[in-house]
């Protein structure tokens, strides 16, 4: 089997360090590129999530990367998002009031203040417990680093956090979307084990 | 609670030495700081705060080449502090393996770089550190490791940075760094008391009681270094 190529999307704010050193302990054949021209004829793609969702989006738009990932999707690609890399493929975000987001997955990103009532500590940081409804092997402790959250149909969720006794979504699965609330390139051996099964799929 | 009290190992770094020193001075050289930081990813300890500790006082940028080779050897999170003055540094560092970065002296002449940088990166990236001393009946904050007095309160610092954008709030007393000395937990309260955004605290930290009464406190973790280093904190895995 020809081996797979992997590219992570950079729109200069991502973690793109951290991703790319779980990669190469993974023997994963990947490519870091911050522009369309050489972001197609890829068979996986990871956008990264350090940032601010306005600012992300608006950088896509300039290069070229909205279209080009939301057409690589309909031609049935994996598309993995991390933190703001999985809350860019929703319809919008509390984020940014003049950007959308790629839609590609229905439902819209919140902040974490607008769930309660009393003073809840944000941003939401540090390693809290992922419950999968599935795989239960996966269940551990993940390394968040987030003050806003997605509301999406419950099909489209595939884990938990909680947080102040609350559920939250902690990762998402559709058709050929993946993404983590938490950031599985600093989750030690747990995390290394949700980019193995990305790069099974 | 499901979420974890964070047991945070503080490596400071002068010249590509592990260091530590006795209220901030009198400074030891311990190791090689990748050994110890690999050492403490296989342990499973929380994330790693890297404080080069005389970059501000030099006037010059981190060591980057450092950063990575800790970054490359880890997979938890990595803070990185020193000697941060402006964005284009701290894109840098970003790419070169830190998760969030820490500021500190150069706040007290330009306090926008917090709100610039919280911005940009989203505030769940970006902390302050804050050194402080009592000073007669006062706690007082300090700039440069120490060394240099700023006669703002703790109190009032900490207001003012959270409302300009740190995402999180890494306290190191002075007074106890390095020394076996009674911490002051009523001012820890007090500092976490009018925090809404995570707190950490740093200062002769090498017992179950203190950081049990961190947490009572609300504290998010706790910075450890000559306990860590010296091995004084035996039974500390029980929190990892």
């Amino acid at each position: 089997m020809k081996k797979q190529k992997i590219c992570i999307v950079d729109y200069d704010l991502g973690n793109i360090f951290n991703i790319s050193k779980s990669l190469k302990k993974l023997n994963a054949s990947f490519k870091i590129v911050n522009n369309y021209k050489e972001a197609s004829n890829f068979d996986k793609y990871i956008l990264p999530g350090v940032g601010n969702f306005d600012a992300c989006m608006k950088i896509l738009k300039k290069n070229g990367l909205h279209d080009l990932i939301k057409n690589e999707y309909r031609k049935g690609k994996t598309i993995f998002g991390i933190c703001l890399g999985m809350q860019i493929l929703f319809e919008k975000s509390d984020e940014s009031k003049t950007q959308k987001g790629l839609n590609l997955i229905e439902g819209e990103i919140k902040h974490i203040r607008k769930y309660f009532e009393k003073k809840v500590t944000l941003p939401h940081i540090g390693w809290n417990k992922v419950n999968f409804d599935k795989n239960k092997k996966l269940n551990n402790y993940f390394y968040f680093a987030n003050s806003y959250v997605c509301e999406t149909s419950s099909n489209n969720i595939n884990s938990y956090f909680e947080l102040e006794g609350r559920k939250f979504t902690a990762s998402i699965e559709k058709e050929n979307l993946m993404g983590t609330q938490f950031h599985p390139e600093i989750s030690s051996n747990q995390g290394l084990q949700i980019y193995k099964n990305f790069l099974n799929l | 609670m499901s979420k974890k009290f964070r047991i945070i190992p503080r490596l400071e770094i002068k010249n590509n030495f592990l260091i530590k020193g006795m209220y901030m001075e009198g400074l030891k050289k311990i190791g090689n700081p990748v050994e110890y930081a690999c050492k403490y990813s296989k342990e499973n300890f929380h994330e790693l705060f890297y404080e080069d500790i005389v970059a501000s006082l030099y006037n010059r940028g981190l060591e980057i080449e450092l950063v990575k080779k800790i970054s490359d050897n880890i997979n938890i999170p990595l803070t990185v502090c020193g000697g941060i003055q402006n964005l284009d540094q701290i894109k840098i560092l970003f790419r070169s393996g830190a998760d969030k970065i820490c500021i500190n002296s150069s706040l007290f002449k330009n306090l926008k770089l917090l709100n610039q940088a919280s911005k940009v990166f989203g505030s769940q990236s970006v902390g302050v550190l804050i050194q402080y001393k009592k000073i007669n009946e006062n706690y007082e904050v300090f700039a440069e490791s120490g060394r240099e007095r700023t006669r703002i309160k703790l109190l009032d610092w900490i207001n003012r940075v959270q409302s300009n954008g740190a995402g999180e709030i890494y306290l190191s007393s002075i007074d106890n760094d390095g020394v076996e000395k009674e911490i002051d937990f009523k001012i820890l309260g007090e500092a976490s008391n009018i925090c809404s955004v995570p707190i950490h605290y740093g200062g002769n930290i090498n017992n179950h009681e203190q950081i049990n009464l961190l947490k009572k406190f609300n504290f998010s973790g706790a910075l450890l270094s000559k306990s860590l280093h010296g091995k004084t904190f035996r039974t500390i895995s029980k929190y990892l």
